[in-house]
């Protein structure tokens, strides 16, 4: 046993040794970008210029993130995300959950036909404008209702949910059924409780795509007080962009450029932050959601 | 002999009856049902307005029929071919030439010597996958920016004369396409790690008694293992090759690269929404979708004659 051990590590050392140095290099070089801005945006921008802010900040200053309560728009905009984010999630899961555990029932009467529909709407849509047009026949466009109604039904998770309630135990169910359960008390009282772990991942998978949301908005919302960080980020940079500054001289000009530059890493910072922070908590919910999804295909 | 009679007697129940029984089941499917069924399979039915011409005031049920007139334009305009071209060579690199990329990851993991670099590496490459495409956009700008861009400080400092990225549509490419790998690679490549992890142990104990190497074992126990997963996901992606994502793509346009840019997506949107074009986009775009739904059906049928794996 010993002897082939040591063979296999002779064998395999320099192999080792390559997979390992690679995949340091693949999650640095995967970090760096955000580190690079995250830096950037409390750097002075003229170290940045000379490319002497490379790994660590210099010359420290918070001078962006104060420049940017001129810009309400932000914060009317992360406001209206986070509502989003918690609002949508939550109806989210209260049309997701209720009908994949009916789905999981196999005596459900229809239950084939409904799946069906299901798996056709994952893969045939209206497209873009029949949906616009829907919205706007109803009257819903520029309202919070035309963003989060739609969200009772997403054809993904619900079927993440259903896998996870199918493999509760037949048995259970028949034993609270003799008990006199009903289906909604067992659905409460019993489901529910027992998949708190793949209703977490579907809230984080919706919560990270509520906040991440760009074009739902862009087509439908032009409200600015609807508007989501995302739209608002858009439209910021692009006016930082074309935007010319009424600088007189040169070096002026310059200033404001770097100054301009500065204010995108910072907003760069803010919108992605909630997510970074929490990433490290949430990791494991990330990576088991896409395998009971993968287990289920 | 009795349970089956009495499944007879319950099939014979009268279905309103059994229905009945069941209301508490269909009210907790009805909210989500309803809302499928409002929210995709009306638009669905909405796609008849590609044969019909709609004016800008009018809603989804209205407008006058006029057959395939609007196809007619499609195939007889100049876009036509440029869009097309454009959305299949950015769907053809991402579909034909990265896909391999994931998998040789997911398999440098599983074979990692070492647990913490394993898990950082993951970590560490999930992690830009959290980061929203307008942050994605915003951070592929400022690091490519002519003047102020990490990208072109670092070119001028070694000598080379800098770049001018968003001016230029073959420069579009490799920004978009490195910056998918960034945020696509650690993502893409959980669903393999999961695949791996299910690779026999006994396959790797009489590997080992053989003495194979470690690359010998990712040729021969690695790589068949994880080959199910990888037909599955390339039938699936087939059906995506005409359909890009236009997010980023959109994000990612200006006027001076919209040769490289517009794609059947952007054109859709700009042309169905911002100018009111409704029929003419949405024929566009329901002509997308069938060329879609027959390379799923094609490749579908491909991978059960070879390989006995399929989607349905």
């Amino acid at each position: 046993m010993a002897t082939k051990r040591k063979n296999r590590v002779k064998q395999d050392i320099g192999v080792n040794l390559v997979i390992n140095i690679f995949l340091i290099l693949a999650g640095v070089i995967a970090l760096y970008p955000v580190w690079f801005v995250l830096i950037a945006s409390i750097s002075d921008p003229t170290y940045i210029s000379r490319s002497e802010v490379l790994l660590i900040p210099k010359g420290i200053s918070f001078s962006a993130y104060k420049l940017l309560k001129n810009y309400p728009e932000i914060f009317i905009g992360y406001r209206n995300s986070i509502f989003y984010m918690f609002v949508g999630s939550f109806i989210c899961l209260s049309g997701v959950l209720p009908a994949a555990f009916a789905l999981s029932r196999r005596n459900l009467v229809g239950r084939k036909f409904w799946n069906t529909l299901i798996v056709i709407s994952m893969y045939f849509s209206g497209g873009m404008i029949p949906t616009y047009l829907l919205h706007r026949t109803i009257g819903w466009i520029d309202t919070v209702w035309v963003l989060i109604i739609p969200g009772f039904f997403t054809a993904y998770y619900l079927i993440l949910a259903r896998s996870a309630f199918q493999e509760l135990p037949e048995t259970l169910y028949e034993a609270a059924r003799i008990d006199g359960s009903s289906d909604f008390r067992f659905f409460f009282q019993f489901a529910i409780p027992l998949t708190k772990a793949m209703i977490a991942v579907i809230f984080l998978f919706s919560a990270l795509a509520w906040w991440n949301n760009y074009t739902r908005f862009l087509v439908y919302i032009d409200n600015p007080n609807l508007q989501s960080i995302q739209v608002v980020v858009k439209q910021i940079t692009e006016k930082l962009t074309s935007s010319l500054s009424n600088a007189a001289t040169f070096t002026e000009q310059v200033e404001a450029q770097k100054t301009k530059e500065l204010l995108k890493y910072s907003i760069v910072v803010i919108t992605a932050l909630p997510f970074c922070i929490l990433y490290p908590f949430i990791q494991k919910y990330f990576n088991t959601g896409v395998m009971i999804g993968a287990i289920k295909e | 002999m009795a349970s089956q009679s009495l499944s007879i007697q319950n099939k014979k129940k009268p279905f309103i009856k059994r229905l009945l029984s069941q209301w508490q089941l269909y009210a907790l499917l009805t909210p989500a049902m309803f809302a499928m069924l409002l929210f995709h399979y009306v638009p669905m039915y909405g796609v008849i307005i590609a044969f019909k011409e709609i004016l800008p005031g009018e809603s989804l049920f209205g407008g006058t029929w006029v057959g395939f007139e609007n196809f007619k334009r499609l195939f007889k305009s100049d876009l036509f071919s440029t869009i097309f071209k454009n959305t299949i060579i950015i769907s053809f690199v991402q579909h034909f030439l990265l896909w391999p990329l994931p998998i040789i990851f997911a398999l440098l993991i599983h074979n990692s010597s070492r647990r913490s670099v394993r898990k950082f590496s993951q970590t560490a490459t999930y992690l830009p996958h959290l980061l929203s495409t307008v942050v994605v956009v915003t951070i592929i700008e400022l690091f490519c920016n002519r003047e102020t861009g990490l990208i072109n400080i670092v070119l001028q400092r070694m000598g080379f004369d800098t770049v001018f990225f968003q001016g230029d549509p073959k420069w579009f490419y490799p920004m978009y396409f490195l910056s998918g790998i960034w945020t696509g690679l650690g993502s893409s490549a959980v669903i393999y790690i999961a695949a791996l992890s299910s690779v026999d142990t006994q396959l790797i104990e009489a590997a080992l008694m053989d003495g194979a190497n470690k690359l010998q074992r990712m040729w021969y126990i690695d790589i068949p293992t994880i080959m199910p997963t990888v037909v599955l996901l390339l039938i699936m992606d087939m059906g995506k090759v005409i359909s890009v994502g236009y997010e980023k793509v959109l994000l990612m346009q200006n006027d001076l690269n919209l040769s490289a840019t517009e794609i059947i997506g952007t054109y859709v949107y700009k042309n169905g929404l911002i100018n009111a074009d409704y029929s003419f986009s949405t024929a566009v775009s329901l002509f997308t979708n069938i060329i879609g739904l027959a390379l799923v059906l094609i490749s579908n049928r491909i991978a059960k004659r070879f390989s006995d794996i399929s989607l349905f």
